[in-house]
């Protein structure tokens, strides 16, 4: 799937190290970091194959806390359009399930913060965003390919998206606790 | 179909064609097959496709073709609509249910391969989202290019390194889009698929 | 790590969402009846679940069977008498319709209740 990225000159990068850094920055890394996180799991074998892992959505849950809502939107979509360009499925359902789960992960994710704040961590907030993610996934799936039938899927799809979205979670709890990145990023901003 | 021949069509084709006229064209008739009713210039429609994926040189797996499209076909069988054609065991297998997961098995597969064929890695987007992605695409590049070691044990002080390596370089751009004339064989052959697909609506 | 009061409501939402799901697509009495029709060259069955008008062939003729609003009924048929079309309509499981004459049986398969109706539809 990921076969080969567009390469860009490097040339245009001049040395703007002392420059402060933008939300552009953030989002652009961290969208480098969605297509990176993607190949990882598509090289990853899964035994079924409704067992989506979502790392990919991981700067994502990240960003909930670094960028404003604008920037964080953006981030979404870069990594869709970007994923769609890269293995060239820009014009299929396939971008359109990533579209669909992508920005219902996004903003059930962000709702979720926003709304509840300090009583949340990353851990029900990243379920949130796999779940939503799924149901509506399926949803679409049920329309536009399988019918009737994928009602079937849809109990073990959900209950991946709760386990996993468990999992990413703890994980980005973690990682924001102890890096010095994120908090670098935060400052900046 | 080895690689190195992938490679060298993929050369070919991308020499071809501009990236942007190349995706427009793909976008106009992946919207006319969507639409198309016939089962019948579905069914070729689809094989113009896959054979332009392969004159691409792009990665094609025809054994996920047909694992997908089985398992298209098999769940739209399982609620049974139609005349009944065949009986295994407690299952009907019906003609209309069957029509319809062919179809849309045709329609799923169809539009990843006029995907495959119209989207280089080439593609500018325009305007500041665009200038936004191929700015991800160089920092891609470069974790690709990342020589440190990231190990499970350390992970996270792992990854944080590498974040802010990437951080603390100079901030990316991405290049502009490098737009390559095209020969008049190269924009009549994409005017002609966009035109058939199109007229094909109609027939 | 600390884990936050609404990670646990999360968590419990999302798997009484699983379990609904489970229980919607898994239990036997989930399963959506379906007309089966019998005539003379075959076997059709539909749902009852989307409008549409079925024509089947016979030695007189065709039938049409119509499918509307979750009830079935034969709107027309090539037979002398026509009493299957006075016959009305069916909507549950066990019960059926027939035009003799054009070998047609129209007749409401699966869903909970198909063994019981039978008894009670006369």
């Amino acid at each position: 799937m990921p076969t080969s990225t567009p390469r860009p000159t490097e040339a245009a990068a001049r040395d703007l190290s002392a420059e402060p850094r933008t939300p552009a920055d953030i989002t652009a890394l961290l969208g480098a970091f969605c297509f990176f996180l993607s190949a990882v799991e598509y090289m990853i074998p899964k035994p079924l194959p409704f067992m989506r892992l979502g790392i990919a959505n991981l700067p994502i849950l990240l960003a909930v806390d670094l960028l404003p809502l604008p920037w964080y939107l953006a981030l979404a979509l870069v990594k869709v359009v970007g994923m769609s360009v890269i293995s060239g499925s820009l014009f299929s359902y396939v971008a359109l399930f990533s579209l669909a789960g992508t920005l219902t992960a996004a903003i059930a994710m962000w709702a979720a913060r926003k709304v509840i704040r300090g009583s949340v961590s990353a851990v029900g907030v990243s379920m949130l965003g796999a779940v939503a993610s799924n149901a509506v996934q399926i949803a679409i799936a049920s329309a536009v390919v399988f019918g009737e039938a994928a009602r079937l899927i849809a109990p073990p799809f959900l209950a991946t998206g709760l386990v996993t979205g468990a999992l990413l979670g703890a994980f980005a709890e973690t990682f924001a606790a102890k890096s010095r990145w994120y908090a670098r990023a935060r400052g900046a901003l | 179909m080895s690689a190195a021949g992938r490679a060298a069509r993929r050369e070919r084709w991308e020499a071809c064609f501009s990236p942007w006229a190349l995706a427009l064209a793909g976008a106009a008739v992946s919207a006319a097959y969507l639409f198309q009713r016939s089962l019948m210039v579905k069914a070729l429609m689809f094989l113009c496709f896959l054979g332009a994926a392969l004159l691409s040189g792009k990665k094609v797996s025809l054994v996920a073709t047909i694992v997908v499209s089985a398992g298209i076909v098999a769940a739209n069988l399982l609620v049974p609509v139609g005349r009944v054609i065949a009986v295994l065991g407690p299952m009907r297998i019906t003609e209309t249910a069957l029509l319809d997961g062919v179809g849309k098995a045709l329609v799923f597969e169809g539009l990843m391969y006029v995907s495959k064929a119209s989207v280089l890695p080439g593609l500018r987007l325009p305007g500041r989202f665009g200038a936004l992605v191929a700015s991800a695409f160089v920092y891609y590049d470069r974790i690709v290019e990342y020589k440190g070691r990231i190990r499970p044990a350390t992970l996270i002080e792992d990854a944080d390194r590498l974040m802010l390596e990437l951080w603390e370089a100079p901030r990316a751009e991405g290049g502009p889009e490098t737009s390559r004339p095209m020969g008049r064989s190269a924009k009549a052959a994409l005017i002609a698929a966009v035109a058939l697909s199109l007229g094909l609506l109609f027939v | 790590m600390r884990i936050k009061a609404f990670d646990i409501v999360i968590a419990l939402a999302a798997a009484g969402l699983v379990a609904l799901s489970a229980v919607s697509a898994y239990s036997p009495g989930s399963r959506s009846s379906e007309l089966v029709i019998k005539g003379r060259d075959g076997e059709w069955v539909y749902p009852l679940s989307s409008d549409r008008v079925v024509s089947v062939a016979g030695p007189l003729g065709d039938t049409l069977v119509a499918i509307e609003g979750k009830t079935a009924r034969i709107k027309d048929s090539p037979c002398p008498n026509k009493t299957c079309v006075a016959g009305g309509s069916i909507s549950r499981p066990g019960q059926w319709l027939a035009c003799l004459p054009n070998q047609v049986l129209v007749r409401i398969e699966g869903g909970a209740d198909d063994a019981d109706i039978d008894a009670a539809a006369y």
